[in-house]
């Protein structure tokens, strides 16, 4: 028996999705026949489109009213390059995320600073 | 948190929101709230977009948490300066609260690494399975889990 063809399937699904179709791409997935369901192509899209799973966690951020009035008033001293905050202390400003990171890990940190890029 | 007239919970968790984006000369208003990324040793800010299908990520948030390369589903997107190519991939985002709980989404976004334009929350992968309200009053953001 020849290997059923999935790609019309796939196609269809993949047009559903770039006309952000979201939805209706999954209502033809949940409806896909079961002899194609192993398929890498057809496995691919149900793991895309699979909902978001969603818990509850018991960790906190702090109160970032002072990072974004800093950012507020100095912004513009700073366009185009990322920033770590800690409340109104610069702790880095660098032109790349990586390199933001890289100075991070020498940097003495009282608690986790807001990275921002500045656009 | 919020609960519902009968006394049941609407929402668990409650964040400050920047409703500009920060630092930003751009006037216009927006809802900028915090996430955490494990990757990332701090938070950042992304845009909530219910008008959007994907959540995305900027092409060196995607490159810190090794998203870019990978092999999702490779896919269009039209975004605001035209459509980039990019791909879906599935990962784990934070959603930070100042009060109550937190949310971890396991979640599918779109990442390129064309895209350079900021951080979205968008309807589809994400904001369709959390319950949320925003406080203008005192730029309260709201979320919980449905």
């Amino acid at each position: 028996m020849p290997e059923p063809d999935v790609r019309p399937f796939v196609m269809a699904v993949r047009g559903l999705i770039e006309t952000e179709r979201i939805t209706a791409a999954r209502h033809m997935l949940a409806a896909a026949p079961a002899y194609i369901l192993g398929d890498p192509l057809v496995a691919r899209l149900r793991s895309v489109l699979a909902p978001p799973v969603v818990r509850r966690m018991q960790k906190r951020d702090v109160d970032r009213t002072q990072e974004f009035d800093w950012l507020r008033a100095h912004g513009r001293e700073y366009r185009g390059r990322w920033v770590a905050l800690v409340g109104s202390n610069v702790l880095a400003s660098t032109a790349t995320l990586r390199e933001l990171l890289e100075q991070l890990r020498t940097t003495d940190v009282s608690k986790p600073p807001l990275l921002h890029r500045v656009d | 948190m919020l609960h519902r007239q009968d006394g049941a919970v609407f929402t668990t968790g409650r964040s400050l929101y920047s409703d500009r984006a920060p630092g930003s000369e751009e006037p216009t208003a927006k809802i900028f709230v915090k996430i955490g990324i494990e990757a990332l040793p701090g938070p950042i800010v992304a845009q909530l977009d219910t008008g959007a299908a994907w959540s995305m990520l900027d092409a060196e948030v995607a490159e810190a948490m090794d998203l870019l390369g990978r092999g999702g589903e490779q896919t269009l997107i039209s975004t605001r300066v035209g459509r980039v190519v990019g791909r879906l991939e599935q990962t784990d985002l934070e959603i930070l609260a100042d009060d109550g709980d937190s949310l971890t989404i396991q979640a599918t976004v779109w990442v390129s690494a064309e895209w350079h334009g900021g951080n979205f929350l968008g309807y589809a992968g994400l904001l369709q399975n959390i319950r949320l309200a925003v406080d203008p009053s005192d730029n309260s953001f709201y979320f919980g889990p449905l």
